[in-house]
Parts: structure tokens; C-alpha cells; sequence
């Protein structure tokens, strides 16, 4: 799938633009803040509406103004024939409304799955270093794709955790049993859903990581209270854990089992990359874990998703960014910022020198 | 505004499915209709409050103790039906097909909104169940979170007594096209298959 062609309005530095994208590479360039990092951002957003800068949506909107647009056509191409479909995010101050081909679709789940996109940014270096948090939606996120209903789960999963905490507090023993047991089912699909994404994005990863980005065994395990092969084991687990733990979870007036507290391991060469990794180490490790995600994901549907490659090039050598050039030049769609335009020079790929003469960004061919 | 009109517009607008625009033209039309039917209008709203009350066994609407439904004789006795609200045993009643008596929860349990079994009539149901002659009771609470914690608490509330205990099943609803049902719908269908 690729981007064919991006329209912004009042977006971050950007009054108006609309641009044409290749298939293939295309590398955004300029100066540092001229507006590089706001494009792909506005992608990113287009296909998850969220921001990876971790904001929420009128935080695009351009200095001063109201409303703003984000607009992409995304082709699809199956075996025979070739699709569009066009994404509109309208943003105002009261937050998004979406529309696929103009109209309004069935169901935010059905907006989502139209664009796929997997980023690296900078900024996002703390799903290796920091929170568990991200970590889980990293994986939701790419579960989600293979198993669209998934996302319900997830939801459900959360609110029942809601309502366990609040009768946690409330005091009825046979309460809490009732949300334990409404627990079970979900909690132990959650489980079981991310431990298959980790098991097929690790040995991807791995292969990633050693050939093209670095050197050394990275390693992914999904951790999780919950012991057990299949749902149904993993389902005895979580009853088990949440009969053990409510007299804890009284005490602390919030449920102390269940997906909320599983998390995505990543190791090098056996030992626990929260705690030794470099940031170099750490920006490889994201970038194995982001492009296996892709790998996975045309794995799934026959095709590449479009890859967001924010500022990827610094802080790597020499040797490590052609590696990485050319694996890249490989997959679908890349969408990437530079400072430095030779960081592509001698192979196929669209330039667009992005900058900002003080009345908004523009873009030059 | 007159104040008196304002009044009325203010009471209607608090009803539930009724916005403020809604409210003005009902008491718009109530000022220009006869003296008789505002008249009627408001010894219904009055008889409502001070006549009716909740059924002595399943918590239904009634004049009296007990409701329609539960002094009814040729009601089968031995299976309860048990809903969330009235409105919910006003559609399966309309159906005309289930014979038994029903059990009108008047809420479901949600701990968030500080909601527990004793804001319900659960504990009614389960002095009922006690009594004996009941052997199934089947949970018609609401395919939603709180309605399917609902059913569980209901269902270990009744553990200790020698009663079926059934749930509703989840499916397609009849007449509907399969592209349009949503996902979660669809999946609980594929689950609940039958061999035929």
C-alpha cells in the first residue's frame, strides 16, 4: 500500500500543502525545524489518529487557527487490480471527525484498517528504554491489524478493569468475583493475542537486527503473570491470579493482575535492554522492532505497510545506513526526514526539500 | 418567555429523549390545547406516581401487590425471566410467547457508578428462588459489561440452590443482512453455531 498523494491545511507550520508521493522512497530534506518531523507526524496521525509525539488532536492545529485538515488518497494494489480510498482527519478544538471517501465509515475499526503505517521516530525511543505502557500498544496496535475485533477486547478488557478497581474499593466480595470472572475470558485473550504477535515479530527481529542494524542476539519475550499454553489454561491462570491477589488489590483499592501488567522484554545477547542498552543500541533495537512489524504485517496481507523513518540516519554509521538504505529500498513506501540528502544519493528515490521562509512550511521538488 | 410557560418548558426538558426545542413545542401545543387535556394530562402524570408501584414479587409496574403478570394463574410459575428494566419485560412480553413470570432487576450492577446488587432486587430474586418451586431462571440481563456481570453475580447468588440457571443466547438478530451486523456480533454468532 502507498501514499499517493497528501494534503495538509493549518496543520503545525503548514498553512497548505498538497503533495504527490512516489511508491518507492521518498526523502523529505531541509534545514532543523523547518517543518520535516510535522509531515510525517500528520501521517502517522492520518492512519492511527494519534500523534506520536504522544498529543492529543487540536495540539496539530496550527498556531491561531480553528480548523485544520489531514488528507491522503492510499492505493492499494492487490494481486489483479488497484484501490483507492481516500482519508480525511477534519481537527478542530473539540478534537477529529473522520471520513473515508467523504463519508462517514461504519465504524472507526474500519477507518483504521485502510492505512497501515509502522514509524521510527526519535522520539519513541522510550518503547525500549521506558514505559511498559507503549510497549502494549505497540503490540495492540499491530495485533489489531490481523485480528480486527481485537480492538474491542482491548476495550473491554479496559473498562472491566475500570469496574473491578471501583468494586475493589466498594467492599462486595461477590461483586468483585463477578468482574474477576467477566475478566477471565478477556484478559486471557489480550495475553494470548500480544505472546503470538511477539512470537512472530521476534525471530524477525532477531534476523533484523544481527544482518542489517547491529551485531548481537536481540531477543523479544512476552511477560505476563498468566502461566499456560492455550486461552483455556491461560483463563485458569488469570482466575487463579485474581482470587490470590484480591486481598492486595483491597488494600490498594486497584486490581493487581491482569494484561495491564504484562510487558513486551526486549534483550540483547540475554540481557535486559531497559537496563544496559545504549542509545545507539536502543535506536537499533526500535528500528528491528518497527521494521519486523511491516515484515509481519505483508506477511499477513500480501503487501508492505507505509514506513515513517523519522531522522533515522543520525547517530548511525556509515556502514549501518546503507545496510539500512538498502533493506529499506526493498520494502514498500518509505516516507523519511534528513538533514542530509545524500543520505539516498545513487538510488531511486523522490526528493523534496522542505522549508520554512517565516510565513509557513513549504516544499520544493 | 412568560415564567409559566417557562416552567413547563424547563419540567419537559428534563425528561429523558427530550431537548430543549422539544420541550417548548409540547408546551406550546399543551397552552393552545382545552383545559381537558391538560387537565387529563396531569392526573395521569399524578395517578402514575401516587397509584402505581413496583410488584411485590418481580418489582414490575402494578396498582396492586401484586403485578399483571404475577397474579396471573395460567402463568407457568416454575421459570423466571430476569431483565434489567421494565421496558425490557414490556418487549419480551410483547412477544406473546414466554409464559412464565419475569424479575425486574430496576438497574445493573456497575461499580463505577456506584451501582451494587443492593441498589437491584437481586437479593428479592434469591429470597424467591429460596421459597422453592422455581427451576429455572433464565438471565436476560443486557449483552453489555454490566449486564453479563450482572448475570454472573446472579449466577453464584443462586449456586446454593437446586435451580437451572440459563442465560439468553447471542446471535444474529432475524431479518438482518450479515454485511451489516457489527464484528463482535458476528463472532459470538460463528462461536454459537449449531450443527444442522
Amino acid at each position: 500500500m502507498f501514499l499517493k498523494s497528501l494534503s495538509l491545511l493549518s496543520i503545525r507550520n503548514y498553512s497548505r500543502l498538497d503533495v504527490e508521493l512516489g511508491p518507492g522512497m521518498n526523502l523529505f530534506h531541509g534545514g532543523n525545524a523547518q517543518g520535516k518531523t510535522n509531515l510525517l507526524e500528520a501521517v502517522s496521525f492520518l492512519a492511527s489518529l494519534r500523534s506520536f509525539r504522544g498529543v492529543k488532536a487540536p495540539a496539530l492545529l496550527a498556531w491561531g487557527a480553528a480548523e485544520g485538515m489531514v488528507r491522503g488518497e492510499v492505493v492499494r494494489e492487490q494481486a489483479h487490480s488497484s484501490s483507492s480510498r481516500r482519508l480525511t482527519v477534519g481537527i478542530s478544538k473539540e478534537g477529529r471527525r473522520v471520513t473515508l471517501d467523504g463519508k462517514k465509515p461504519g465504524s472507526v475499526r474500519e477507518y483504521l484498517l485502510s492505512l497501515k503505517v509502522v514509524s521510527f521516530s526519535p522520539e519513541d525511543l522510550f518503547l525500549v528504554r521506558e514505559y511498559p505502557a507503549h510497549r502494549r500498544r505497540f503490540l495492540d496496535r499491530s495485533v489489531f491489524h490481523a485480528h480486527p475485533s481485537y480492538i474491542d477486547v482491548v476495550g473491554r478488557c479496559a473498562a472491566s478493569v475500570k469496574q473491578l478497581n471501583a468494586a475493589l474499593r466498594a467492599g462486595d466480595d461477590k461483586v468483585m468475583e463477578s468482574w474477576e470472572e467477566l475478566l477471565v475470558p478477556l484478559a486471557a485473550e489480550v495475553t494470548l493475542r500480544r505472546r503470538e504477535r511477539v512470537a512472530g515479530l521476534g525471530p524477525r527481529a532477531a534476523a533484523l537486527y544481527d544482518s542489517t542494524l547491529g551485531s548481537g542476539e536481540l531477543g523479544l519475550t512476552y511477560r505476563s503473570q498468566a502461566r499456560g499454553e492455550g486461552k483455556d489454561e491461560l483463563e485458569s491462570s488469570y482466575r487463579e491470579l485474581f482470587r490470590k491477589k484480591r486481598a492486595e488489590g483491597i488494600r490498594r483499592g486497584s486490581c493487581q493482575a491482569g494484561p495491564q501488567f504484562d510487558d513486551l522484554g526486549i534483550t540483547l545477547s540475554g540481557r535486559d535492554m531497559r537496563l544496559t542498552a545504549s542509545r545507539g543500541q536502543g535506536r537499533l533495537a526500535l528500528l528491528a522492532l518497527v521494521l519486523a512489524d511491516a515484515e509481519v504485517y505483508r506477511d499477513e496481507q500480501g503487501e508492505y505497510p507505509v514506513l515513517l523513518l523519522d531522522d533515522v540516519a543520525s547517530e548511525l554509521d556509515v556502514r549501518r545506513r546503507d545496510a539500512l538504505m538498502d533493506y529499506v529500498s526493498g520494502m514498500g513506501q518509505a516516507l523519511l526526514t534528513s538533514t542530509d540528502e545524500t543520505l539516498v544519493s545513487g538510488r531511486d528515490c523522490r526528493l523534496f526539500l522542505v522549508e520554512d521562509t517565516g510565513d509557513g512550511a513549504a516544499i520544493k521538488l | 418567555m412568560s415564567e409559566t410557560l417557562e416552567r413547563l418548558v424547563g419540567e419537559f426538558a428534563k425528561l429523558p429523549g427530550i431537548g430543549r426545542k422539544t420541550a417548548q413545542r409540547l408546551a406550546l401545543y399543551i397552552l393552545k390545547s382545552g383545559g381537558d387535556e391538560a387537565r387529563s394530562l396531569a392526573a395521569a402524570l399524578i395517578d402514575l406516581k401516587e397509584k402505581a408501584r413496583p410488584c411485590r414479587e418481580c418489582s414490575n409496574i402494578t396498582e396492586e401487590e401484586l403485578c399483571g403478570v404475577c397474579s396471573d394463574t395460567r402463568r407457568d410459575t416454575t421459570r423466571i425471566l430476569v431483565v434489567e428494566e421494565i421496558s425490557d419485560l414490556m418487549a419480551v412480553e410483547a412477544t406473546r410467547e414466554y409464559k412464565g413470570l419475569y424479575h425486574v432487576l430496576m438497574g445493573a450492577i456497575s461499580p463505577i457508578d456506584g451501582i451494587g446488587p443492593d441498589d437491584t432486587t437481586a437479593g428479592k430474586l434469591v429470597e424467591r428462588v429460596k421459597r422453592g418451586g422455581v427451576e429455572e431462571v433464565i438471565l436476560a440481563t443486557n449483552p453489555n459489561l454490566r449486564g453479563e456481570a450482572t448475570a454472573l453475580y446472579i449466577t453464584g447468588a443462586l449456586k446454593p440452590y437446586k435451580v437451572k440457571v440459563t442465560r439468553i443466547a447471542y446471535g444474529m438478530p432475524m431479518g438482518g443482512a450479515l454485511e451489516y451486523a457489527d464484528s463482535g456480533t458476528l463472532i459470538k454468532s460463528l462461536e454459537g453455531r449449531r450443527e444442522v
